[in-house]
């Protein structure tokens, strides 16, 4: 045996430290592992942010069709102020339930400008606490990720009631 | 000769460290295009139904303006166009906040369309130098006239 082979042979012994630097180095063994493990981290993010973005976005699609239904509702109460708070109310309500949405998260603000009367502006407000942090690792990587999604829409009290 | 060639081989594919890495910047921009479209879709789609709205609204109030003196002289229901296309105007801008441009009122005998475009901003494909998409939205409404009261 030569010299260079006899040290070669007893280096992870002579110098364990230098050793095990050249095996780390050499050896690719799990390398692939090791970087997937690194990516995944990233896709695991960007995929949670799109969990995220549906129900951002379905419930504000519920939110704008129940404010839009709640108003059309409530304008077409054409004697009585209250009875139009009441009728736009509940389309409110059925509207979000219809969206398999729970009612019991929403708040619906009804108001006139001015003085109610025939022609007046009415305004239905309608928000729901979207809870998002039920959903599997969004409290994790977006903590604070509850919001209140909420829509307004006008409409001018009926000065006839339509004959539907 | 043939350990040579075996070097210059090894220099140029030194090992297997990175594959995932590089593969991943390879499809990192395609994974991001996806995702782009997907957000900016959502969210678009999104503003479009408010647009909607907005266009359903305006015509809505706009067929609340029947003429009451050609209703009272004829019988026939006609909508009082000035004020008809001031309510359109004045609710469609107000439901829209602003991303609905209101370009035409076609005030009928007893109908009303109301047609406009709508201003869909984007957060992805901005980057590619589409800010916003406009899209036409419209809305029609008829007006009714007689029922005064309650469960008439």
């Amino acid at each position: 045996m030569d010299t260079q082979a006899r040290t070669r042979r007893f280096e992870p012994l002579l110098s364990p430290a230098k050793g095990l630097s050249r095996r780390l180095t050499a050896d690719e063994q799990g390398q692939a592992l090791y970087e997937t493990a690194l990516v995944l981290f990233l896709f695991l993010v960007m995929m949670i942010g799109i969990v995220m973005f549906g129900p951002l976005v379905y419930t504000r699609l519920a939110v704008d069709a129940a404010s839009y239904d709640c108003v059309t509702s409530a304008v077409e109460a054409v004697s009585s102020e209250n009875q139009g708070y009441y009728q736009g109310r509940v389309a409110a309500s059925r509207t979000l339930q219809g969206f398999r949405l729970n009612p019991s998260r929403t708040t619906v603000h009804i108001w006139t400008n001015g003085s109610w009367g025939r022609g007046a502006r009415m305004v239905c407000q309608v928000s729901y606490d979207l809870r998002l942090s039920g959903l599997p690792g969004v409290a994790l990587f977006f903590p604070g990720s509850d919001a209140v999604i909420d829509s307004q829409t006008a409409l001018a009290v009926e000065t006839f009631k339509s004959q539907w | 000769m043939k350990t040579q060639a075996k070097t210059k081989k090894r220099r140029k594919f030194p090992g297997e460290q990175g594959q995932v890495l590089f593969q991943t910047a390879l499809f990192l921009p395609l994974l991001f295009i996806l995702i782009g479209l997907v957000v900016d879709g959502g969210l678009m789609f999104a503003n479009y139904r408010r647009a909607q709205v907005a266009a359903d609204t305006a015509a809505h109030a706009a067929s609340h303006c029947v003429s009451r003196e050609v209703f009272y002289t004829s019988n026939q229901v006609v909508l009082a166009w000035e004020q008809a296309v001031y309510n359109a105007h004045d609710y469609g801008s107000y439901n829209s906040h602003g991303q609905v441009i209101i370009q035409r009122i076609v005030v009928g005998p007893n109908w009303v369309r109301v047609e406009g475009e709508a201003l869909l901003p984007t957060v992805f494909m901005r980057f590619v130098g589409i800010p916003e998409l406009r899209v036409r939205v419209a809305g029609e409404a008829y007006p009714a006239y007689g029922i005064d009261y309650e469960w008439q």
